[in-house]
């Protein structure tokens, strides 16, 4: 679906049209959904973390600016919800921790995972865990969401030079984390 | 020609350069075969990176609950919405106009009333309470009105500070219970 097509649905949900947000949903719950999964360790957590998070979506439809991508406005929403999870359960340390290793025995047997294997992807995600939340986020939204940085820019709200150090520097942080 | 910084050509592979830059680093990549490396090893570390964030999980099919939520709950969360926009609106409109009302004429009770009103809106204030007093004290000496009007001008920013602090709290609160 694409950007456009999204702006009829809004409108028809702020006239009241309830049933207009179901397309909304179907269009943005997976990706809303794997967010959550990177952010929180259960997929439990991620469900009921997905769930609120639309719900704040639909109660804030009101105060969404069409001059902005709406893609960009979600993502925005998601993530300060998933930063206020954290904050609240004070679990940055343990993010990605736990179910990303459960779900190293189910990559084990694939041979995707034997080649990245040799990438040291694992490495990469022990890492992950060691650097600060700021850098994880911009990385994450650029290489595994494909954000561009005036996109990034716009979901932190932050200037889009600071996404490119943040970036930059995020990369840094992980080598260093690597080498030791 | 001078070869190009790692940031550079890091913003050339996440494609964030402009067309004109872009071409100044593709002729300087066809020439140096040292920064051809150098490209190639921040190409392979951001598919590392990409590949590191992938979570092999199906995602749940949640439209049927969120929609239940949503009906069931009968969301009207537009006026709710535009009420506490007023009330905030609101207060801040009257404590503008009281506020320099109360500095001037009634600077021995203003303490006292902000005081008062700052404890029903959260405990929090106590410490603003504390810190304001011990301004007060110490700038209200001798009762020089310029003085009392810049300590009074701190009390009403520590209140206007543990107001926010507590409206943040509430609304948080609010999307919690949902």
């Amino acid at each position: 679906m694409k950007e456009d097509e999204l702006i009829p649905m809004i409108r028809e949900c702020l006239n009241g049209n309830k049933e207009a947000f179901t397309k909304i949903v179907r269009h943005f719950q997976k990706q809303v959904f794997i967010l959550c999964l990177q952010f929180l360790n259960s997929p439990q957590d991620a469900e009921d973390a997905t769930m609120d998070i639309f719900l704040k979506i639909y109660s804030s439809l009101n105060s969404y600016n069409p001059d902005y991508k709406f893609t960009n406005w979600v993502f925005k929403i998601a993530i300060n919800h998933l930063i206020d999870i954290l904050r609240k359960r004070k679990r940055e340390k343990i993010f990605f921790s736990e179910f990303l290793e459960k779900m190293k025995h189910n990559e084990l047997v694939t041979p995707e995972f034997i080649f990245f294997k040799k990438l040291e992807i694992n490495r990469i995600r022990n890492a992950m865990k060691q650097i600060p939340l700021k850098y994880k986020i911009v990385l994450m939204l650029k290489y595994y969401h494909d954000f561009s940085y005036e996109q990034i820019a716009e979901i932190l709200n932050i200037p889009r030079n600071t996404v490119a150090s943040l970036i930059f520097r995020g990369k840094q942080e992980l080598r260093k984390r690597i080498k030791k | 020609m001078k070869c190009f910084s790692e940031k550079i050509y890091s913003l050339f592979l996440d494609n964030e350069l402009n067309s004109e830059e872009k071409k100044e680093v593709i002729f300087h990549l066809k020439k140096c075969e040292k920064c051809r490396i150098t490209v190639e090893i921040l190409r392979l570390e951001n598919l590392k990176i990409k590949k590191s964030f992938k979570i092999d999980y199906n995602a749940p099919d949640l439209t049927g609950i969120i929609m239940e939520k949503i009906v069931s709950k009968k969301f009207s969360p537009l006026w709710k919405k535009t009420l506490w926009s007023y009330f905030i609106y609101g207060f801040f409109i009257i404590a503008g106009i009281l506020a320099p009302y109360f500095t001037v004429n009634y600077i021995k009770s203003t303490f006292v009333f902000y005081s008062i009103l700052s404890y029903i809106f959260t405990p929090i204030f106590f410490f603003f309470s504390s810190i304001s007093f011990l301004i007060r004290k110490i700038l209200l000496s001798g009762y020089d009105l310029n003085k009392v009007i810049i300590g009074q001008i701190f009390l009403i920013t520590f209140l206007l500070i543990n107001l926010i602090i507590y409206l943040v709290e509430k609304f948080k609160m609010k999307e919690e219970i949902k």
